[in-house]
């Protein structure tokens, strides 16, 4: 059975698809890659140059954060914490209110200890003093109770009297950076030396207390804080242990990318499915020719040498076709002329064999017509030559009618209708008709048969004509003592017979025209050269197989198959 | 037969023009207790817009109980109703109206505090960090900066001794601030008196009761009727009181000054939330934020009215300063 893909046409056009699709995706995947690679490119050097210009800004705005602290350091110096306390906390307030970004600030004493200390949200009267670390330039980044991130810059006041702090809120000092809130789809953050976030244009990721992983050396593409796998570089900024974050999306920033992919992927799908349609017109050019052929192959097999495949093109292929009509062609000829030559041997056959017994016939009949008028019938009668001369003549016509009812068996092999048979029983039968004349002979025949045998499918009658000639023409091959041995057996459902005998044997010219009719390698009168091939006509009229094999001195073994009896396939057959 | 698939694609195709040229328009719900708080709505509308979602990509629906909390739950449910995408308290008690209705629902649209005292007292959110729950947005610490409000009222009046205290007993965040005032009464060396009034009647009555000279300054704790504190300004005159309160009440009619963020700014910071939540974000992922920069507001028209002149420690820290014309700021 032939698979889907035993088809010439399929494998033409599977050739076609993966001959577009393969070199396509090669390059496609390649252009792409590149594309990409390119993309990555460009928005690391943007984002490098987004995330300097911040940091420098945030640089330049923590350094700014000391300026209010030394202009009011430098307005009172010293004097500043000698000021009633009054006023030290109006001037406080004053700075408080001035610069929105600080929570608290603070006047220390030269021991660190805070004199005065003013807070937007806590109660700082009657507080006591705070123990302030000394004049920090820039702290680390501290959380707040409500978890706001705070740092706390300090100024030291003229002669070491003192110094002034402020708690400034992040989120307040970054408020007043523009470029940290990022612009279009450049996303910025700030993280401390210890990589936690404090500062986003999202605050909630600030209070969530998020931390930024720096990605290794060579990895542009990373999960940010947000989750979102970006595209995005790092720069220190000047002065802290701080870094300033710039990230793009990696959905956002290989938008071109996928766009190009995109137009890519359409085109090569318009290119892949002309290709595949050139492919099936070629593949179909290709095939049907072929299938034409191989139709009309079969046709010629089947003995309809009339057969002519439809011609067309110049190709290869149409010039195949044209040899195969011209052989077709040639064939029938040569069928023809095969069959004049078959009745001509026929012919020439029977005048041989009847030519003969007619010889003797006319012979008896010129040699008696001349006796009678030499001797007169009286005579002859009297004498039994009479009935001598019309003995011979009547063997003769014998002979002829013996030859004749032989052409019409021939004629009839296969005609009759088949039935169940036991082989076995059919040869055992035939066997005891001819066992005299084997005893006779000196010959031992034996027939061996395997129980249980199903019957075949064949007729009783022919049957035993097959045993009957392959018995006789055995014995005829024995010269002497010798044996005939039948053995049948099973043999794949069916029964296969072999008749071997001990006898002359064939050489291979007498072999290969064994099965040709009214051949013969018998005396004259002793064969008519039709058993074997009246055999071989029998035997595969009835579906099964013959076969011969034979070697000078080495005996015949003539073997032959016959299929088993199937009830519906004969019932359909009657029918 | 053939013709069904091909009428069926341009049936798909055409639902599908339709549905990209008409493209669906979110609905945020917002519940007020009283129109005075219109003003955050006007603070979310700005920063909303700056988020990308101006009024032609984003319908913002006010459901107001114009003073009336009777009908604050009814309204709350009206709300919920109009299917939102999600809901916008304009305070506390809306908060707590909208909690209450949401909770009977099995997957509740998100509430987004947009400036409310006391969220973690009063059960709003488990904690500022991880609200958890349906709901986060802005704290206005209101609470809190109570004692700040009693210290800076000192620092305008540094002679005052005795102060009196409104508050609410019925609201949560006014407890809250009666308890932080008291501490930081004691911190201050002041006396309090407390005047609990949780309607308008209550309030002038208690205020009737009260004699000129009993108090030297009044401090209004938050609470739903004492926002409505413009109303009581001839008592006060009459008790000669000057008297602080909290700056999303406006701090006009009859306040000497007032003390926090303004209604404005709180709308405004909560439009953040707003802008995450419409972009999918999970409200209990998102911290409860607290307001950066509490302002002072100073009336010198009423001290003048009073008789008094605040002291220049106080005044420095005020950042707005309203004046009548001649006053010197």
């Amino acid at each position: 059975m032939k698979t889907w893909f035993g088809h010439l046409k399929i494998k033409v056009l599977s050739f076609g698809i993966v001959m577009s699709i393969l070199p396509l995706s090669f390059f496609g995947w390649y252009g792409v890659n590149a594309a990409r690679q390119a993309q990555v490119e460009i928005v690391q050097t943007q984002n490098q140059a987004a995330a300097r210009t911040v940091a420098e800004e945030l640089g330049q705005f923590i350094n700014n954060l000391h300026t209010p602290l030394q202009l009011l350091a430098g307005t009172y110096g010293a004097g500043l914490t000698r000021l009633e306390p009054s006023e030290r906390e109006r001037v406080l307030y004053i700075l408080l209110r001035d610069v929105p970004y600080l929570e608290e600030v603070a006047l220390t004493d030269a021991g660190t200890h805070s004199l005065t200390r003013v807070s937007r949200r806590e109660v700082t009267t009657g507080a006591g003093p705070i123990n302030y670390d000394p004049a920090p330039d820039l702290s680390s980044v501290k959380l707040d109770v409500d978890g706001r991130p705070l740092i706390e810059v300090g100024v030291s006041l003229p002669d070491k009297a003192g110094a002034l702090v402020a708690r400034a809120t992040l989120r307040g000092v970054f408020a007043n950076i523009a470029t940290v809130r990022g612009s279009g789809e450049l996303r910025v953050h700030v993280v401390d030396g210890s990589g936690r976030l404090i500062g986003d244009s999202d605050f909630s990721l600030v209070l969530a207390g998020n931390t930024w992983q720096p990605p290794g050396p060579d990895q542009p593409i990373y999960q940010s804080i947000t989750g979102d796998q970006v595209i995005g570089v790092s720069t220190p900024v000047p002065g802290t242990s701080w870094r300033v974050v710039a990230e793009v999306s990696v959905t956002t920033a290989m938008a071109p990318v996928r766009r190009l992919g995109w137009e890519f992927g359409g085109g090569a799908l318009v290119l892949m499915a002309g290709i595949i349609a050139l492919s099936v017109v070629f593949g179909l050019q290709l095939t049907t020719p072929l299938e034409r052929l191989e139709a009309g192959a079969r046709r010629i097999g089947t003995g309809d040498f009339s057969t002519k495949v439809p011609e067309g093109g110049r190709d290869e292929l149409g010039r195949l076709i044209t040899a195969f009509n011209g052989m077709a062609e040639r064939l029938a000829v040569a069928r023809q002329a095969e069959k004049l030559a078959a009745v001509g041997q026929l012919a020439a056959g029977i005048a041989h064999e009847i030519n003969n017994p007619l010889a003797v016939i006319s012979a008896y009949g010129e040699d008696l017509a001349d006796r009678l008028g030499e001797e007169g019938a009286a005579k002859l009668n009297q004498e039994g030559v009479l009935t001598c001369y019309l003995a011979e003549l009547q063997h003769q016509v014998l002979r002829c009618k013996a030859i004749t009812r032989n052409l019409l068996d021939f004629a009839r092999q296969g005609s009759a209708n088949p039935e169940p048979v036991d082989v076995a029983d059919v040869a055992r039968q035939t066997a005891a008709l001819t066992g005299p004349r084997a005893r006779r002979a000196g010959v031992a025949l034996q027939v061996e048969a395997q129980p249980d045998l199903p019957p075949v499918r064949a007729t009783r009658d022919q049957l035993q004509q097959v045993f009957l000639n392959l018995i006789s023409n055995a014995l005829d091959a024995i010269e002497g003592q010798g044996e005939i041995r039948i053995d049948i057996a099973g043999a794949d459902g069916s029964v296969r017979t072999t008749v071997t005998d001990t006898g002359s044997g064939m050489d291979k010219a007498t072999l290969v025209r064994a099965l040709e009719p009214f051949f013969t390698t018998k005396p004259v009168g002793r064969g008519t050269g039709l058993g074997l091939s009246t055999c071989y006509g029998i035997i595969t009229g009835l579906g099964g197989k013959m076969e011969i094999t034979s070697a000078p001195g080495q005996g015949t073994t003539i073997s032959f198959t016959l299929p088993p009896w199937e009830e519906s396939a004969c019932a359909s057959t009657h029918s | 037969m053939r013709r069904i698939p091909i009428l069926l694609l341009l049936t798909f195709s055409l639902l599908t023009a339709c549905s990209r040229s008409l493209p669906v328009k979110p609905v945020v719900a917002v519940l007020l207790s009283d129109d005075v708080r219109l003003a955050k709505v006007d603070g979310l509308r700005a920063g909303l817009a700056g988020f990308g979602y101006g009024p032609e990509a984003l319908e913002i629906r006010v459901f107001s109980a114009k003073g009336d909390r009777t009908v604050l739950n009814d309204l709350a449910e009206k709300a919920l109703a109009s299917h939102p995408a999600l809901l916008v308290a304009g305070g506390g008690v809306e908060a707590l109206a909208l909690k209450e209705s949401t909770a009977r629902q099995k997957t509740p649209p998100p509430i987004v505090l947009m400036g409310v005292a006391s969220t973690v007292r009063t059960g709003l959110v488990a904690s500022l960090m991880h609200p958890g729950g349906n709901i986060t947005g802005l704290d206005n610490q209101h609470a809190e900066l109570s004692g700040k409000r009693l210290e800076l009222l000192t620092k305008l009046l540094p002679g005052i001794s005795r102060v009196l205290l409104l508050y609410d007993p019925l609201v949560e965040p006014s407890l809250h601030a009666l308890e932080v005032t008291t501490g930081a009464a004691t911190q201050l060396n002041l006396r309090v008196g407390t005047l609990p009034a949780s309607s308008r009647d209550e309030v002038t009555a208690g205020l009737a009761r009260l004699q000129p000279g009993q108090y030297d300054a009044a401090l209004l704790l938050p609470g739903y009727v004492l926002e409505e504190g413009a109303q009581f300004a001839p008592q006060f005159l009459r008790l000669h009181l000057p008297v602080m309160g909290l700056l999303d009440m406006e701090g006009k009619g009859g306040l000497l000054a007032a003390y926090g963020v303004t209604s404005q700014d709180q709308g405004m910071q909560s439009a953040r939330f707003v802008a995450k939540l419409l972009q999918g974000a999970k409200p209990a992922a998102i911290p409860v934020e607290t307001p950066d920069n509490p302002t002072l507001m100073v009336d010198l028209r009423v001290a003048r009215q009073l008789g008094i002149t605040p002291s220049p420690v106080g005044m420095a820290l005020a950042n707005t300063v309203l004046t009548a014309a001649g006053d010197q700021p």
